[in-house]
């Protein structure tokens, strides 16, 4: 069976009262040739109910913060979480990355990325260093590339809380 | 759907070629004589008996205490999914202070499991034999994988439901 890692994406924000999307959260995931589906994910440790408090708190991160702080993040640190399940839908929105007979090796540089993000702790930032530039940070790592050559976003590892 | 050609990212398919177990042929055990035990044949006997039952119950009081730590958890588990919705370092703690699982009884730790008010799914991978258990509230997402011959738990997760 052909192994393959793709990228999904679910809704991440919108516009508070209104709905309309603003940003996508990108997952990484594996089919190994058990098909078992692995899955690979950035998240922030703190998280908002409501859209107009997760849009007030990336102000007072990106706006009104110098940078200088790393710890005064309202969303705290970045947090790399895996996951695996047996249920696989490529009927959803994805955009394929690879495939190949083994793919494991590359799957596990992500991994060791996801392990390096979380003992290391970098602070989350909305828009500057999320979900999206932690799955770039993860393909470059395997080296492997998103949708055109490019990776999703940047990851700047000077940043850290 | 966008598909990123991989043309040349990729090496030919890797082959492995497993080398054949050694096999020991027409190995035979000295038998020089038989003999009748002594007494002292007898005590170790005994002995070794003592000592296989002794094992058993061990490997059971390993699953008793196992199971024990498992229902804990899924204790603690419920507890903080029904209150817990928007920092997800408390199920990291969580799972730091209770992972890994080992030497449980799959069917107990089953068992164990579904007493939980959250749980959400158990699924089993015939090929690897492991279980894959998920947790879930409105908000957050926990899971852990079980593998059943080797008797030990493989990962542990927690999740945002909707980031």
């Amino acid at each position: 069976m052909s192994e393959k890692i793709f990228l999904t994406y679910t809704n991440a924000t919108a516009v508070p009262y209104q709905g309309a999307v603003l940003g996508h959260h990108i997952v990484l995931n594996y089919i190994d040739s058990n098909g078992d589906h692995h899955t690979l994910q950035g998240v922030p440790e703190h998280r908002f109910d409501h859209n107009i408090d997760k849009l007030v708190a990336s102000g007072r991160e990106e706006i009104f913060s110098d940078g200088a702080n790393n710890r005064d993040s309202p969303f705290q640190r970045l947090r790399a979480w895996t996951d695996r399940d047996r249920e696989v839908s490529l009927n959803q929105p994805h955009t394929m990355v690879a495939e190949g007979d083994d793919l494991s090796a590359r799957w596990a540089r992500m991994q060791n990325f996801a392990d390096e993000v979380n003992s290391i702790g970098y602070e989350y930032r909305p828009i500057s260093q999320n979900s999206n530039s932690f799955a770039g940070a993860a393909l470059q790592r395997a080296g492997l590339y998103g949708p055109g050559t490019e990776f999703p976003e940047r990851f700047d590892p000077l940043a850290t809380v | 759907m966008t598909t990123v050609p991989v043309t040349g990212q990729f090496g030919p398919p890797l082959f492995s070629v497993l080398s054949k177990k050694g096999v020991v042929v027409d190995a035979k055990w000295p038998t020089p004589k038989r003999r009748r035990l002594g007494s002292t044949g007898y005590l170790a006997v005994v002995g070794a008996l003592f000592l296989c039952v002794a094992q058993v119950s061990s490997a059971r009081g390993d699953s008793a205490s196992c199971i024990a730590k498992v229902s804990a958890y899924v204790a603690e588990l419920d507890a903080l999914l029904s209150k817990e919705r928007n920092w997800i370092t408390p199920y990291d703690d969580l799972n730091e202070r209770y992972f890994p699982f080992r030497d449980c009884e799959a069917d107990a730790l089953l068992d164990a499991i579904r007493r939980s008010s959250f749980i959400r799914s158990i699924s089993y991978g015939s090929r690897t034999k492991e279980y894959l258990i998920h947790f879930s509230s409105d908000e957050v997402l926990v899971g852990f994988g079980y593998l059943v011959s080797e008797k030990k738990s493989t990962f542990s997760t927690a999740l945002w439901v909707h980031k």
